[in-house]
């Protein structure tokens, strides 16, 4: 089932003297089984809209639709218990390795399994295999939180909300702060939680990942959204007005495109596939 | 979060806004001492609390018109009263049960005696029989409006002030101190972080109560011992940020060459104005009065219905000539 927004406003301290629109007038959809990133200025409003994803924000107008749940500040419309949503929709916040608190690994990824009454010992079994899938080791089970590094803290933060096996897994900057082996292990993560049927939805301001890993991509700015395209059509699409850097990839491909050399812009998405590519166009010469 | 107004600036450019804040902080001092005198008028048909409420009145009445001035908006206010709720509502309730003691011999006793019992509360099984008193309802009244008001005076003194003045103010306040090397600096430094910490630590708890309930966790509805759990969730994180952010700053302010023990001026100069010193004489003209009432026990004037009305019809010019001339109010920029 594809996420629906329908005519989403946010407004943050809504009727006082401290208004701050941050979501205006949205309309998307995000498509099952997709890889999506939001992609905008700070400030644009792109968490705000995650947040609307599993009801922690009301939109102030208009609505969300996730499957069978509406998200929506009608009462009337808005579906009752909306802790459920919470189970199908995950969502990691940004420095996610803040909200770890239990005395060990393995027990702060129980906590959300507990919480929706699932028993002690399932809990744990549950932990045990999202942490091993996360690439945390056995060994670190037992640990403090505190005692990991900050990779490792923001993965066993991810544990904690794959635990609760969501069909929808919703990421704000998963890859804020860290080093580049510790961000392709992230992405490579995600992407293999998105081939087995998870819909993934990412914030970030990282192109090249962008280009690399999403099938969609929603930019936003200024509290609205300006494009829904695939990767492709947004960073080929040459005029720059929605002021994104342009991933290395998609530079190297304008170059050619201005040598004479035009390639088929649908297939690349990396180093790799970029020279498959071109080795495809010498041979058809 | 959003219903935290209570101890917010709100950024506009009013009179009260513009006022000195030593000014507006010896100004609340004053109303609030104003506030919590006793009357005892022997001989007249004025009871305490017939007083009490009066200086309330008049009170409440520079207090709502300060909020009108300074673009606080009444309802607002009120809205986040309702936090407090729970506060007022046990103060209330403890204040009828603990003042009602007629057993003592001093001159309240003699009121319970003289106002007589509301009502009793009755429990047979616990063979239990207590009176309760018109009198401690009064009192309970008048303790929980006391309160109110102190609230919504600060109230005005913290929307009107930004934190930063404030400490200024402190600061300036605790100067003398300076001689005999009380570290007055160092104290407003801290106070001034402190404050600015407030939002910061406001957003937090924010944030990472989105993230507990994104892990399931119900922080409003449930048995207790899950919510007390839910609480454990929050306030571990939030100690080990707060933590990691002092030392973060504490490090930052030394990369910057910060020296508590420098001699420093200031950007902002604190001015004290014509009108500052006219706010600080009104209010000190209510304390004096009240004082004059109270102390001096003052019987030989009573004024009339005639004479209360005059006076609040005085009071209420004032207030409205220094309205006129100064409520050019406008939004500035956040």
């Amino acid at each position: 089932m594809p996420i629906n927004f329908k005519d989403v406003s946010f407004t943050y301290s809504y009727k006082t003297p401290f208004e701050n629109v941050a979501l205006n007038d949205i309309n998307a959809t995000i498509l099952d089984k997709s890889f999506t990133c939001i992609v905008g200025k700070t400030g644009c409003g792109k968490s705000t809209l995650i947040q609307q994803l599993n009801g922690l924000l009301l939109p102030t107008k208009g609505e969300v639709i996730v499957d069978e749940f509406v998200v929506s500040s009608n009462r009337k419309r808005r579906t009752k218990k909306l802790a459920n949503l919470r189970k199908k929709v995950g969502i990691v916040f940004q420095f996610s390795e803040n909200q770890l608190f239990e005395e060990t690994v393995l027990d702060d990824v129980a906590f959300g399994p507990t919480n929706f009454k699932v028993s002690k010992e399932e809990a744990r079994k549950i932990a045990k295999e999202c942490l091993l899938k996360v690439g945390i080791k056995e060994e670190y089970f037992e640990k403090s939180p505190f005692e990991l590094s900050g990779g490792e803290k923001r993965r066993v933060a991810i544990a904690g909300i794959l635990a609760l096996s969501p069909s929808i897994m919703v990421l704000d900057e998963p890859t804020a702060g860290l080093d580049p082996e510790g961000t392709k292990e992230m992405m490579e993560l995600l992407k293999k939680m998105n081939e087995s049927g998870t819909t993934v939805i990412v914030v970030t301001h990282d192109m090249n990942l962008v280009l690399t890993y999403a099938t969609n991509v929603i930019v936003m700015s200024d509290s609205r959204i300006v494009k829904e395209a695939t990767p492709d059509e947004l960073f080929l699409d040459n005029d720059e007005k929605y002021s994104l850097e342009t991933p290395y990839i998609a530079k190297v491909v304008q170059e050619l495109d201005k040598k004479g050399i035009k390639l088929d812009t649908k297939v690349i998405k990396d180093v790799k596939s970029l020279a498959s590519e071109i080795a495809r166009k010498r041979k058809n010469k | 979060m959003n219903n935290m107004i209570l101890g917010r600036y709100s950024p506009y450019d009013s009179f009260l806004h513009r006022l000195d804040p030593r000014n507006k902080i010896v100004s609340m001092i004053l109303l609030m001492v104003a506030l919590f005198f006793q009357f005892n008028l022997p001989g007249t048909s004025i009871t305490d609390f017939v007083m009490t409420f009066i200086v309330e009145g008049v009170i409440l009445f520079i207090v709502i018109i300060s909020m009108i001035v300074a673009h606080v908006s009444i309802k607002q206010f009120f809205k986040s009263l309702k936090a407090m709720w729970f506060v007022v509502l046990l103060l209330f309730i403890i204040n009828i049960f603990i003042v009602a003691s007629p057993s003592s011999a001093d001159w309240t006793s003699t009121m319970y005696y003289y106002y007589g019992e509301s009502f009793r509360i009755q429990v047979p099984a616990w063979n239990w029989d207590y009176p309760i008193y018109w009198a401690s309802i009064y009192q309970s009244i008048k303790i929980v409006s006391r309160l109110i008001i102190m609230i919504s005076l600060t109230m005005i003194l913290t929307s009107t002030t930004k934190p930063l003045d404030l400490t200024f103010a402190f600061e300036w306040f605790m100067s003398p101190l300076k001689l005999i090397k009380f570290p007055a600096h160092e104290i407003a430094m801290t106070l001034s972080i402190a404050l600015r910490f407030i939002p910061t630590l406001l957003d937090e708890t924010d944030r990472i109560m989105k993230a507990q309930s994104s892990r399931g966790v119900d922080f409003k509805h449930g048995r207790v011992s899950l919510r007390i759990k839910a609480l454990v969730a929050l306030i571990i994180p939030l100690f080990i940020s707060a933590f990691q952010r002092s030392e973060e700053l504490a490090d930052a302010m030394e990369a910057r060459g910060y020296n508590p023990r420098a001699k420093r001026t200031h950007y902002h100069k604190l001015t004290w104005s014509v009108f500052d010193s006219v706010i600080i004489l009104f209010t000190l003209a209510i304390l004096a009065g009240v004082i004059v009432i109270s102390v001096m026990n003052i019987t030989y004037y009573t004024p009339t219905f005639l004479g209360w009305l005059f006076i609040a019809l005085a009071i209420t010019i004032t207030m409205f000539i220094l309205l006129g001339i100064f409520s050019s109010t406008r939004k500035v920029a956040k």
